[in-house]
């Protein structure tokens, strides 16, 4: 948690006792003219009081408000309200369906993006990542087709790459090379000093590389993170973490080539088992996230979820034996379990993958699995095309996940597809009344009335202002017949 | 197939989430919307209070939100969540219409805030200077502790959107309270 929400937790409850135990902070038109003040504001009151049946309540509940100001400070987690509350379950989990076969034959690990209008996979290696390739392929969605793109002309085993601002950048070892998807183009980036890249991360419309320190030898690992500043073609670095005894094991996840590190948003994040590190580029400050902890039973282990909003943590739990999958999410520094019983999946093989509101999950020895996040619902699909794959490369399109190569191991066909595409359930985001109005469309009508009932408010105001201004004009065309007059008087007068 | 939904081409029953909403325009039980009341009218009315900055406005929107909440207790699955939705829409009512109301110099606000410590003051400021939806976000995140999914339900917008505005609502408020 950065130093601002922390102020933001403490203060806020106390700003909110204090405003309600101030003196009146109404606008000033609200105010009450002299005289008249009380019997005003109750003659307000009234018009929107309770209804007679419940005035009764509203009586009582003047000692519920004052023990509300008397319990102070503090976070407002009486409140009754049940937030674990979750939405409406999908009445389906989407449909899979095999892709066509790719010019290029399967490999593992491919660093896999989103173009805007094409899945490309670049590179990949070996399941054993012992031989890497240089070929690069793009599938066109609305097409159905693939084509070959130009590759870089080298590969490695470790490669990461993530795409922003119409770019692909990957990163290996000390350096990397980026890709541009309207000239479609490869340009080397230039070397980083003092570490080596074993994750990149894209923050908005920044790149970020993380690894460790070269000739660190001493003491525990640290861990490095630069960013890349694209005007000077250069890379520059970020606040090194200083490794300590806590954090060991997950600055070692961190140089796993294995492990991603993901942009949650706010913040980047590092993940190992049931710790993180997280970084604010806002702030350039490290932090150490809340220990996840199951609600029951213990964690064997854990991965981050790449490609999710917020930062969402796959788990293998265990309780008397048992093995199941639990969801995490983490929200503004609170862990909340989405689901806890999901079939058990070896993390150490299976691959994780963010759709939108959903989590795939696709184990390397049994069929994928869909979670959606806002119910915790899953499903398992026995009919998708592959039932075991590890090391595809995943790509969300925003409206489809497409999964390609990795080791297939189990196939539902004769004819074993080498991808396949998930197109998740149309989205309910709305509730909706007994008239049959959703939530968004009760937005919009109260937002109409509100203009509606504020424009009569400043019209009946221009028409209140008219009036003063007409009365001013009437006074002085009287002040002005009033001199008339007298001056015709003296003259009439002065003539006589 | 597995799954934990039943009725969905699965083979397990599981628990069922999301019934239907019936069907009636009736008002709700006296003794349940009263029990709502003495259970979330003090929460609401620190929830508007500090959306909109001012205690007796906040009470007015919380008193037409359990008015809202009690005319439709019927065809409203969770009252409680349906009624800070309220109350969050009718704050953002309040402060739009502040915002009209100052641009056409109608109005000058008066926040009676001098007595309250100096770093509360400086909080209350700053939180006047963010959009009304940045200060939606940042009081429900960091006041009522939502996650953000429950906070795009109550904003009628998407998770990035969300995430975009309490950080930009951060970096204005980190800048405010340096």
């Amino acid at each position: 948690m950065t130093r601002i929400e922390e102020r933001l937790r403490e203060d806020l409850p106390a700003l909110a006792d204090a405003l309600i135990a101030a003196p009146s902070s109404t606008p000033a038109r609200d105010a009450p003219e002299p005289g008249t003040g009380p019997i005003a504001l109750e003659a307000a009151r009234n018009r929107r009081s309770w209804s007679t049946r419940l005035a009764v309540a509203a009586a009582a509940a003047a000692v519920v408000v004052v023990a509300g100001i008397a319990m102070g400070a503090g976070r407002d987690s009486d409140t009754a309200l049940d937030t674990s509350d979750r939405t409406a379950a999908p009445t389906s989990f989407g449909v899979w369906r095999p892709l066509p076969e790719a010019p290029i034959s399967t490999r593992s690990y491919p660093v896999s993006v989103w173009t805007g209008t094409e899945a490309l996979f670049w590179g990949g290696s070996s399941l054993d990542r012992s031989f890497a390739y240089t070929e690069a392929v793009a599938y066109d969605p609305n097409a159905g087709s693939w084509r070959d793109v130009v590759e870089p002309g080298w590969g490695h085993p470790g490669a990461k790459g993530v795409a922003v601002n119409g770019e692909l950048f990957v990163l290996a070892k000390g350096s990397g090379a980026r890709f541009d998807f309207e000239t479609e183009e490869w340009t080397s980036l230039p070397p980083v000093e003092g570490m080596f890249f074993t994750a990149v991360v894209a923050s908005e419309d920044t790149i970020w590389g993380l690894g460790p320190v070269l000739d660190d030898l001493e003491g525990q690992p640290d861990l490095a993170i630069v960013r890349y500043d694209p005007d000077a073609d250069r890379w520059i670095p970020g606040p090194t973490f200083e490794g300590t005894a806590e954090t060991a094991g997950i600055i070692d996840a961190a140089r796993d080539i294995d492990r991603p590190a993901v942009w949650t948003g706010d913040a980047i994040v590092v993940w190992d088992a049931q710790r993180g590190l997280a970084f604010d580029p806002d702030e350039q400050a490290w932090t150490l996230l809340p220990r996840l902890v199951p609600p029951a039973g213990d964690i064997v282990t854990s991965r981050e979820v790449p490609g999710t909003d917020g930062l969402i943590v796959v788990a293998e739990l265990e309780l008397d034996g048992q093995r199941t999958t639990g969801v995490a999410r983490l929200d503004a520094g609170r862990w909340s379990w989405r689901a806890t019983d999901l079939p058990p999946v070896d993390l150490g093989s299976a691959t994780a993958a963010g759709a939108g509101s959903w989590v795939v999950l696709l184990p390397a020895d049994d069929p994928p699995v869909t979670v959606h996040l806002p119910s915790g619902a899953w499903h398992e699909h026995g009919d998708a095309p592959l039932q075991g794959v590890q090391g595809p490369g995943t790509v969300w399109t925003g409206s489809q996940l497409i999964v390609w190569g990795g080791a297939h191991h189990v196939s539902s066909s004769a004819d074993p597809a080498t991808g396949m595409a998930w197109t998740p359930p149309p989205v309910n985001t709305s509730e909706v009344d007994a008239d049959g109005r959703s939530g968004a469309e009760t937005d919009r009508e109260r937002l109409t009335e509100l203009d509606a009932q504020l424009k009569a408010e400043i019209e009946a105001e221009q028409r209140r202002l008219a009036e003063r201004q007409m009365t001013e004009l009437d006074a002085q065309q009287k002040a002005k017949i009033e001199a008339e007059q007298r001056r015709l008087d003296e003259r009439q007068n002065q003539g006589e | 197939m597995r799954c934990n939904i039943s009725g969905v081409s699965c083979i397990v029953g599981g628990e069922m989430r999301g019934d239907a909403i019936p069907v009636s325009t009736s008002r709700g039980d006296p003794v349940e919307v009263t029990e709502l009341f003495r259970r979330e009218h003090a929460a609401m009315v620190r929830l508007a209070t500090l959306l909109v900055g001012s205690s007796e406005q906040a009470e007015e929107v919380v008193q037409d939100a359990f008015e809202t909440v009690d005319e439709r207790w019927s065809q409203i699955e969770r009252p409680g969540a349906y009624l800070r939705q309220v109350v969050v829409n009718g704050c953002r009512g309040v402060l739009r219409r502040r915002d009209v109301e100052r641009r056409h110099q109608q109005l000058a606000l008066v926040d009676e805030v001098e007595h309250l410590p100096t770093h509360l003051i400086e909080l209350h400021e700053a939180l006047a200077k963010l959009s009304e939806r940045q200060r939606a976000v940042i009081v429900l995140r960091y006041f009522v502790d939502l996650p953000d999914e429950e906070i795009v339900e109550i904003l009628g917008c998407r998770p990035p959107t969300v995430r975009s505005l309490a950080r930009r609502g951060l970096r204005l408020l980190r800048k405010e309270l340096q």
